[in-house]
């Protein structure tokens, strides 16, 4: 059982490769007691038993299998992405935003994105620049306080983000999965001080959103509040779901907020002008 | 008397104007919609029509000018699934 901040996940296998993988990312969260509340329940299964020519894993939960099984040997990608899944489902007491979320002295700066945009390179090289790492996936809105709480859960970069923060002397990563349906992936681990501060919520003051392009140069621009708000339900995972509820929260949030778009192609400048934006708007 | 809820009533809660633009919340497939103020006001004229009961009356004069602007027909036809509720003492007793 893992407390990952605004949710629990319980999770059993008797696939020792998969044991040692959450070792290496979950080791600093601690043990819950697995009789607990879990917000999700899991169990990583061998896959069926007759393939003996090629050894798969599955995930189910609650009595279902909602994916195709994976290689024996990632299991560790199957959890992640099954529980971020199954948790998109669950946590229909929040809104929960498609977004990176990082804060500094409780103030957050929320990096709503499609993927492949570059949200969790940037996540990550931020949260190794100093700030704290609330979430990479989720960016979970109470709709009663208006915060946003730690969804926190190791980072999954892929192909060549796995080697730009790879390389910075204070990133943990996982074992790198090679040819996934997503490319190659990794898992980096958020450092200590933020997994220690998951249940510490941090209120809303800046929101950018983050397009990566190769070769491109740093381009600013600020986004009315009416656009921001219909953006951030586009990128949500439950805004149609909550109804009134989602979209009380959504307009709150964008009143409370500046938002900018932000479309770059390094990294260090991008880092440079969001602390810039943040100093200036929080 | 107009009623406590109804199509006027969601207007107020659903469509705040956020710096000079209105965002919608379609009441029937909960989508969201961005409005101008002039859209607005017409939205504002249909849920008065509603609530009175007289959108037949306020349809025909739409057509008369030359028909709905783009997309506001189907709010306000979302408008009008809204139930309107008589405020409590207004109705008759058995």
């Amino acid at each position: 059982m893992f407390d990952l901040g605004a949710a629990r996940i319980a999770v059993r296998s008797p696939i020792e490769s998969f044991h040692q993988q959450l070792d290496l990312v979950y080791r600093d969260y601690g043990e819950e007691d697995p009789a607990g509340f879990a917000d999700v329940r899991v169990a990583l299964l061998p896959g069926h038993p007759l393939r003996l020519w090629k050894r798969q894993i599955a995930l189910w939960s609650e009595g279902s299998r909602p994916f195709e099984p994976y290689p024996v040997g990632s299991g560790l990608p199957l959890f992640e992405w099954g529980g971020n899944w199954l948790l998109a489902q669950r946590l229909n007491a929040y809104l929960l935003l498609h977004a990176g979320v990082l804060a500094r002295n409780d103030r957050a700066l929320i990096l709503p994105a499609a993927p492949g945009s570059g949200k969790s390179t940037l996540t990550c090289a931020l949260h190794l620049a100093g700030w704290r790492f609330l979430s990479d996936e989720f960016g979970v809105l109470d709709p009663d306080s208006g915060d946003l709480l730690p969804l926190l859960k190791p980072a999954a970069l892929k192909n060549r983000s796995i080697g730009i923060i790879g390389q910075h002397p204070r990133a943990r990563l996982g074992p790198v999965f090679p040819g996934t349906r997503k490319g190659d992936v990794a898992h980096f681990v958020p450092l200590r001080d933020s997994i220690a501060d998951r249940h510490r919520p941090a209120r809303p003051r800046l929101i950018i959103f983050p397009r990566f392009r190769d070769g491109a140069a740093l381009c600013c621009t600020p986004i009315h509040t009416a656009d921001a708000a219909m953006r951030l339900g586009l990128n949500s995972f439950n805004y149609r779901t909550l109804g009134t509820v989602g979209f009380d929260a959504v307009v709150r949030l964008a009143r409370a907020t500046r938002a900018f778009e932000l479309e770059y192609g390094d990294l260090s400048a991008a880092i440079a002008h969001i602390d810039a934006l943040f100093a200036e708007h929080a | 008397m107009r009623a406590g809820n109804g199509a006027l009533a969601w207007l107020q809660e659903h469509c705040p104007s956020l710096d000079g633009q209105f965002l919608f919340l379609d009441p029937l497939w909960l989508d969201t919609h961005l409005l101008s103020e002039g859209a607005v006001l017409i939205l504002r004229e249909a849920a008065a029509a509603i609530d009175d009961g007289r959108l037949s009356a306020f349809e025909h004069e739409i057509a008369d000018m030359g028909g709905w602007p783009p997309g506001l027909e189907r709010l306000v036809r979302s408008l009008a699934t809204l139930p309107v509720c008589a405020p409590v003492g207004t109705r008759g007793t058995a």
